[in-house]
């Protein structure tokens, strides 16, 4: 169940990364322009030209995704599984249409093109903040 | 395996932290944040920094099958980037080494101050220079470009 101060960082608008790995045990990391929040218990992620992690999830749909909370810095590192992609349809137009002002905010124009929005079911997820802890806080020397 | 690694690309895969994929026996991928501290171009080996406060199951996945792959991008400027892959040769920490981590942690801390996010979270940042991290010695095998674009995915060595 993915929580509500979660969401501020699924908004795609600062990129994501995405680790996968291959069947036979390569692990491969890539940025994601966008995380998008669909629903409690899915995110989407934009689907470009990472052609390696296409093959990775069609062999083992094992992902982890990050996304970070742009007020904080806080990191959501989220355990994934992948559902499915779609290539059209209400999700997807939302997110070609961001994509699109995130390309021409960037530079990125032409090259940046959604090819589909593949959703992730949230197997967990945890935040990690940013600041480092406070001297004495439990788990840290002294603490 | 090893590889002949560009100059230019051992500059650019040390200027900014990224970070390290890593993988269990269920082929489950991990990530931690990272720096790369040192590689080799003539060897491929090298030292990568990653944060033991993100680590989580990172020490273990190495010891279990070494594989990594660590990513470096310019996300927030010109989207240049490229990732190493190989092999983990040993594990050391987690201890602090602020001056080696500094140089990484501070040019993307002047790349965070351009986007206009809030100032604490560019001193957090910072800050994170005197956390603890883990030094991972490497090998590395294969180098790509993932730059967005036509060449994305080019192996470089």
């Amino acid at each position: 169940m993915i929580p509500a101060d979660a969401k501020l960082s699924m908004q795609g608008v600062l990129a994501g990364m995405l680790a996968t790995c291959s069947g036979d045990g390569t692990p491969n990391m890539i940025h994601v322009s966008q995380v998008f929040y669909v629903d409690p218990k899915h995110v989407a992620l934009s689907f470009q030209f990472f052609s390696k992690t296409a093959r990775n999830i069609a062999e083992n749909p094992f992902a982890e995704i990050r996304c970070m909370d742009p007020a904080t810095g806080d990191r959501w590192i989220i355990e994934g599984h992948f559902v499915r992609r779609e290539v059209d349809g209400p999700l997807f137009e939302k997110m070609d249409m961001q994509l699109e002002a995130v390309a021409s905010m960037t530079g990125m124009t032409g090259v940046f093109k959604l090819r589909g929005a593949d959703i992730y079911e949230v197997l967990k997820i945890d935040r990690f903040p940013l600041a480092l802890p406070e001297p004495g806080a439990p788990g840290t020397a002294g603490g | 395996m090893k590889v002949v690694v560009a100059a230019d690309t051992v500059a650019f895969l040390r200027s900014l932290p990224g970070f390290m994929a890593t993988r269990d026996g269920e082929n489950r991928p991990t990530a931690c944040e990272s720096i790369l501290l040192e590689l080799d171009p003539e060897t491929g080996v090298g030292e990568v920094a990653a944060a033991a406060r993100y680590a989580r199951q990172m020490t273990e996945n190495l010891r279990d099958n070494g594989r990594f792959a660590l990513v470096v991008s310019r996300v927030w400027h010109d989207h240049r980037s490229a990732q190493i892959k190989g092999r983990c040769l040993g594990v050391q920490g987690p201890l602090q080494s602020p001056e080696r981590v500094r140089p990484a942690i501070e040019g993307f801390a002047v790349m965070l101050e351009t986007f206009n996010l809030p100032p604490r979270v560019v001193r957090d940042f910072r800050a994170n220079e005197a956390d603890r991290w883990y030094l991972v010695r490497v090998q590395v095998e294969e180098v790509f470009d993932q730059t967005p674009g036509p060449g994305a995915g080019k192996r470089l060595s």
